[in-house]
């Protein structure tokens, strides 16, 4: 993977304006989800590999 | 697809390389973020930037940083201006210098750049990446088809765990 050429004409630019509350809770409930969904994902991978361990 | 944003995520971070490319001879030159303070307000010449950066240094709830070569620390390739909230970094400002904008742009790279240390940021600080931002509305499809990024609504955009992984990974790992 190389680095993320923006095009020739086009100036990747950020101005940002503050976000109102129901935003931020709307973000926060997707990262509660995110963190949820890691936290499985990694309690099967150690499932998995102490099933792996015991066969 | 689902599977490909799962593996991305498992990458193991081991060494720190970032670069950005010279637009016409394609070589490619290491980088390196700092952090400005109060005191290096006067790298900063107004004529050189959109944006009041001054003002964004002066603010103590918000991090500005600047992208510079690794070989010349005293040229400013781009800025960045970040707030640590309750659960993510917002990304207040995003900035190429005047030499980097526009069709005789010198290096290609540095806003990608600026938004990976930013994931990285989160990612170090517990938000496991998560980024949130503003976009010009011409700008949304762009964003999330380089960066990964996902629209919450109108210009409401965000990085998610995966997305900064794959980001961290591509400008952070050799």
């Amino acid at each position: 993977m190389g680095l993320i050429k923006e095009p020739k004409n086009v100036d990747l630019t950020i101005q940002s304006k503050p976000w109102n509350e129901e935003e931020l809770a709307e973000l926060s409930t997707i990262i509660q989800k995110a963190k949820k969904a890691k936290k499985a994902r990694a309690k099967r991978k150690s499932t998995n590999r102490s099933k792996k361990q015991l066969a | 697809m689902k599977h490909k944003r799962e593996r991305l995520a498992d990458f193991e971070i081991d060494k720190l390389t970032n670069s950005i490319e010279n637009v016409r001879t394609e070589e490619t030159f290491d980088t390196e973020i700092t952090q400005l303070k109060v005191r290096d307000i006067k790298l900063i010449h107004k004529a050189d930037w959109l944006f009041d950066w001054k003002t964004e240094i002066k603010d103590k709830s918000k991090e500005v940083y600047k992208l510079s070569t690794v070989n010349n620390p005293s040229v400013i390739q781009g800025l960045i201006s970040i707030e640590e909230k309750e659960d993510h970094i917002f990304m207040h400002l995003v900035e190429s210098a005047r030499f980097n904008r526009g069709k005789d742009k010198t290096y290609f790279g540095v806003p990608g750049n600026l938004v990976a240390f930013a994931c990285k940021v989160s990612k170090e600080r517990g938000y496991e990446g998560f980024v949130a931002f503003d976009s010009k509305t011409v700008l949304v499809k762009h964003y999330q088809e380089t960066l990964g990024a996902i629209q919450l609504r109108g210009q409401r955009m965000y990085l998610d765990d995966i997305a900064a992984q794959k980001l961290i990974y591509q400008y952070f790992k050799a």
